[in-house]
């Protein structure tokens, strides 16, 4: 079991805009989270990833907090910040090292290249982040979330903003990664179809309410809302 | 009288060491504030220094540094460090009050209850610097050197987790590192360079070397190791040639520097729009 969250309640400031969520996430799953806007998704995911205290429950993992990988949607300060792909890759090894050491050592130097290797930049890495396209940078931000952590990452909306079809190249690697290298992954999206298509599980949040099962079960799911 | 003569005297050479050192100083600071959208951080506090820089004037302090530094460190920690955490008033809004509240506190409080003859020459001189960087001595000196030595280390030992804190703190926050005691590490040596700036340059010039030098490297490079290197390097040659030009041809000191600095800006403006003209 690689993370279990038990009676997790989640908002901001102290009121809950979802209460008693339970659900277990087994290793090499890949996770959709999947909704309505303002059911929660982002707040659940930020919640896993503790940029928010959560109400009430909660979260256990089996990996180190250190070993979850995170990928954000995008901020302001990225799209124009001078940066090569290499330097920015490089910041997901930050977290192994200890707090005063000024270089990296071989063995992260390893990781960097394999996550590079993985997710196809190679040959733009040293490019600047912000000449890149938008399929390029969430890329970027994915070898990223690879070298901070190999078996877990989670993403929000990684495709927001992509067009359709740097849409499903990066599905397709996100994809890959997760069957060939056993990552596994968490992700908030609001692509119904590509959920359905990769991910073994699913989470769809409602209003007071949510789904959670597999890839099999959501289907049926879907077809009994629609009948 | 030529250059080489006037490097003779003890004057000169202070001035060219402090305002190099400061320049260093104020540059590698700035990279970071300028990326995190915080241009403007810098005047803001260099007025706070001056307020602080008031007060000490009033009560005739010893060392004024005793009470510029606090204050400056304290508004440096609570805009920038707790800056994005609390959302009662924009960065925006309370950046402007700050800025034109301590001017105007600043210059009340001197013009009020200063005991001193010459109030007119003391806020031109906190505010604008000038004679100040001709009058140093060994202690602003070695002042200059320890910082500069203290900010330098500051910088190769977390140069990379500058960088990350820059770039995107709540990947920091996911990952399980404290992104928060590096902002408040970095807001602090910036409180601590802006006070001692403003002390021996002034602190227009203070907010000048804050972003020009910055700002330039980015015109140039694409990568933040050779932005950050590039902006040091062209913040201590605009000082010791401005300082050079303003003595030779007897021009106000310290905005000969910043118009040199500008100067270099613009250059580098024409350079790189050229550039992608023709690529």
């Amino acid at each position: 079991m690689m993370l279990q969250v038990r009676d997790l309640s989640i908002g901001y400031n102290g009121i809950a805009i979802l209460d008693d969520i339970n659900f277990c996430v087994e290793g090499g799953s890949y996770l959709c989270i999947v909704g309505e806007n303002g059911t929660g998704k982002s707040t659940l995911l930020k919640t896993i990833s503790r940029l928010l205290k959560p109400i009430y429950g909660d979260i256990s993992f089996s990996v180190s907090r250190k070993e979850i990988g995170y990928l954000s949607q995008q901020t302001a300060v990225q799209s124009d910040f001078p940066a090569t792909v290499n330097e920015i890759v490089a910041t997901g090894a930050l977290s192994k090292g200890s707090w005063y050491r000024p270089f990296y050592r071989k063995l992260e130097k390893e990781l960097i290249a394999w996550a590079i290797d993985k997710t196809k930049i190679t040959d733009i890495k040293g490019k600047c982040f912000r000449e890149l396209s938008g399929g390029q940078q969430r890329r970027v931000l994915l070898a990223r979330a690879l070298v901070a952590a190999k078996n877990f990452i989670v993403l929000d909306e990684p495709t927001a903003g992509l067009d359709p079809e740097a849409t499903k190249d990066f599905y397709e690697l996100l994809w890959k990664i997760n069957r060939d290298e056993r990552v596994t992954i968490i992700m908030v999206t609001h692509d119904i179809e590509s959920t359905m298509k990769y991910a073994t599980h699913v989470l769809h949040l409602q209003p007071d309410d949510y789904f959670f099962g597999t890839n099999c079960e959501y289907v049926q799911f879907q077809k009994g809302k629609i009948t | 009288m030529n250059t080489l003569e006037l490097l003779r005297f003890p004057f000169v050479q202070y001035a060219l060491i402090v305002s190099v050192l400061m320049a260093v100083c104020a540059s590698l600071i700035g990279v970071p504030l300028v990326l995190k959208r915080y241009s403007f951080m810098g005047f803001g506090l260099s007025n706070v220094a001056f307020m602080g820089m008031a007060l000490a004037i009033i009560v005739d302090a010893f060392n004024p540094m005793a009470i510029v530094m606090p204050f400056t460190i304290a508004a440096t920690i609570i805009l920038i460090g707790f800056g994005n955490r609390f959302k009662k008033i924009s960065r925006d809004a309370s950046l402007a009050m700050i800025t034109v509240g301590s001017l105007a506190v600043g210059h009340f409080a001197i013009n009020t209850f200063s005991m001193r003859g010459n109030i007119t020459a003391d806020v031109s001189e906190t505010l604008f610097g000038g004679m100040r960087l001709l009058t140093l001595d060994m202690t602003d000196v070695w002042q200059s050197v320890g910082i500069t030595v203290f900010v330098l280390l500051f910088f190769v030992f977390f140069y990379h987790r500058i960088f990350a804190v820059t770039f995107d703190v709540d990947f920091m926050q996911a990952t399980g590192q404290r992104p928060l005691v590096y902002e408040l590490a970095l807001s602090a040596i910036t409180g601590i360079v802006i006070a001692v700036s403003m002390n021996l340059l002034g602190s227009l010039l203070t907010a000048a070397l804050i972003i020009f030098p910055a700002l330039s490297a980015m015109r140039l490079f694409r990568a933040y190791k050779s932005v950050i290197i590039f902006a040091t390097i062209a913040a201590a040659c605009c000082s010791l040639l401005g300082i050079l030009i303003s003595i030779i041809i007897e021009l106000p000191v310290t905005t000969t520097i910043i118009l040199v600095n500008i100067a270099l800006f613009f250059i580098l403006l024409v350079v790189d729009t050229l550039y992608k003209m023709l690529a």
